[in-house]
């Protein structure tokens, strides 16, 4: 028998976790960087 | 190969080997030997997970392809770092809390236990086969190309790794992947340091990218729409996400090495360090592969660089005219060599329409390797009767051949790690699945501690020598390997649509789970049959369907 939807804990539980927002918005920064990095370095090189 | 490489070589074996028994201490709990206490701190844990990807193919298979199709692959984890923050926020502390060794474990309390079962089922197979592959494929490659015999060369590997898994438990495993990850980056470093201070006299790093780029090795991002094409910007960014969602988060291999943090927030931590240096880090790999491209461009390569196809032809009835090609290679070489200097020249002093004229010559100088290498291939293929492909070959005989004494064992224990540090997270986590989803659930439920971690230390080394035996065979057995690599692309999306349901969906039941995993996986294997698109899209496909049908079953029969 699966668990009624009050047995299930919630997925979305940050309580007591260290705040990362920011720490998201960098790696999202970063990548971005990177991947404009690469874009840029092979039309570059390949044009 | 020169004694001092294989004093290296020696050297990296030995000490991975100490150092995990050293660990064994730690390791006198079920909890201590698969999760190494949940103590260990973020930036280990990070590296581990890195290594643990990274396997010897990876390391050797990626270098070729760049020196073979250039920067492409990098786009396949363009998702990557989404995948992990979108983990970090959601089934990382999720399972972390539940205090689980396996993420099927979870399954039965959320579902139920049929669930768990044909999960962790569909996890030993899959990875099963694949630990005997990410041993025997390495194996193969440096037997052939060092002359070394096959079978000592898989036991090498498959071994030592498996005795530091035993004795040691994920403790040795996590802190074996720190050091081996230090000896691949490193190892990496120094042949790139190796190949632009190689570069001919009067050919600067400059010049080298550009004959890269006119070669079309530079071919970082492909906006194509394209669902056929392999790796486009599109199928990185949305497919990759689906299948590093999947692999970071419901294969037991990864999902036991963020476990073993010593809290919720290190977990997450350790998943980002992924987020930030796994791009970098694949663009640094296939770079090499460019760059000994253009190593290549200056100095001979072989015309195929597996020797085993080559020898193949050289002792069948087609020898001569595989000889006459190989005068046609040289002659191919030789004026691709020119052309590439009369591009350089052309650049730094010719106007716009010298240089474009340079880069057409030297453009068909490269189709014109390419076609008679093209025509060699075919030979090899007629003569063995099996496709011909030799990208994983192309590194591992650049290092041999061109590379100094001590970097050629460097490079060599960098395989050796890279191969290592993916076999031992997999086999402790084949160990961790066979003992606490089958061994604890059916068949001894009530027993302590101590015999649970004697037998997980058991299932440890049967599955290593199943693991090495089965290398030891997979080896002529070369359409097995393919399909062996094609079978986690059936089920990633899969199990991660089965996640999905169980965290995200609260009225989701252990019906539609159980059903829509199959749903899940009859579509991916209709898509790969009726369709040619990109592997990537796979677990796109294969996720969407487990939720949709899971959803539907789950409301028409909503208390199953």
């Amino acid at each position: 028998m699966t668990p009624t939807p009050d047995d299930v804990p919630r997925v979305l539980d940050t309580r007591g976790d260290e705040p990362l927002a920011a720490t998201f918005v960098a790696v999202m920064a970063v990548e971005a960087l990177v991947l404009a990095g690469l874009w840029l370095f092979s039309r570059y090189f390949s044009g | 190969m020169h004694p001092i490489d294989w004093t290296i070589i020696g050297g990296y074996l030995a000490w991975v080997l100490y150092d995990g028994v050293k660990r064994s201490r730690g390791t006198d709990a079920v909890e201590g030997y698969f999760l190494a206490g949940r103590s260990l701190p973020w930036w280990a844990v990070g590296l581990s997970v890195m290594a643990t990807q990274m396997s010897a193919i990876t390391l050797v298979g990626t270098t070729g392809q760049g020196y073979a199709d250039g920067m492409g692959l990098v786009q396949m984890y363009f998702g990557l770092p989404l995948a992990m923050i979108v983990l970090s926020v959601t089934l990382v502390p999720f399972l972390y809390r539940a205090r689980v060794f396996t993420a099927y474990e979870y399954l039965e309390r959320r579902f139920d236990r049929k669930t768990r079962a044909l999960t962790s089922l569909i996890f030993l197979v899959s990875r099963g086969l694949a630990v005997g592959v990410i041993i025997s494929a390495p194996a193969v490659v440096l037997s052939v190309v060092l002359g070394w015999n096959l079978t000592l060369t898989a036991l090498a590997i498959g071994v030592p790794t498996t005795l530091y898994t035993m004795l040691g438990g994920v403790q040795a495993v996590a802190w074996a992947d720190v050091k081996q990850m230090v000896i691949i980056v490193g190892g990496l470093l120094a042949v790139v340091a190796a190949l632009v201070l190689g570069l001919p006299g009067g050919v600067g790093l400059g010049d080298a990218m550009h004959l890269a780029g006119a070669a079309e090795r530079l071919n970082a991002v492909d906006f194509s729409l394209d669902p056929g094409e392999t790796y486009t910007f599109w199928s990185g960014l949305l497919g990759g996400l689906f299948l590093m969602l999947g692999y970071f988060g419901c294969d037991q291999s990864q999902v036991q090495r963020h476990l073993t943090a010593d809290s919720v927030d290190a977990a997450r931590r350790s998943l980002l360090m992924s987020a930030y240096w796994k791009i970098p880090l694949q663009a640094l790999i296939l770079l090499t592969g460019v760059l000994v491209f253009v190593f290549h461009l200056f100095n001979a390569p072989p015309m195929l660089f597996d020797p085993v196809g080559d020898a193949a032809v050289r002792a069948g009835a087609r020898s001569a005219e595989y000889a006459g090609l190989e005068a046609e290679f040289a002659e191919a070489f030789a004026a691709r060599r020119a052309a590439a200097g009369e591009l350089i020249e052309a650049r730094r002093d010719g106007g716009a329409a010298a240089v474009a004229g340079a880069r057409e010559a030297f453009a068909a100088g490269q189709a014109r390797v390419g076609e008679v290498r093209g025509r060699a291939a075919g030979l090899v293929e007629e003569a063995t009767g099996e496709a011909y492909a030799d990208v994983n070959y192309v590194f591992p005989t650049f290092v041999v051949t061109h590379l100094p004494v001590g970097l050629v064992g460097l490079l060599i224990a960098a395989v050796f790690a890279a191969a290592m540090s993916s076999a031992a997270a997999e086999l402790a986590a084949l160990s961790t699945t066979s003992v606490i989803d089958f061994y604890r659930r059916y068949l001894n439920t009530g027993a302590t501690d101590r015999h649970y971690l004697r037998v997980s230390k058991v299932a440890t080394a049967l599955w290593g020598v199943v693991a090495t035996v089965f290398a030891v065979f997979a080896a002529n057995l070369g359409s097995l390997i393919e399909v062996v690599n094609q079978v986690g692309s059936y089920f990633y999306g899969s199990l991660l649509g089965v996640f999905v349901l169980a965290v995200g969906f609260r009225r989701a039941t252990a019906d539609g789970a159980f059903v829509g995993l199959f749903a899940g996986m009859a579509s991916v294997a209709l898509l790969e049959s009726a369709a040619d698109v990109s592997f990537l899209w796979n677990n796109v496909v294969g996720t969407a369907a487990v939720v949709v049908v899971g959803l539907a079953v789950s409301r028409l029969r909503p208390g199953g």
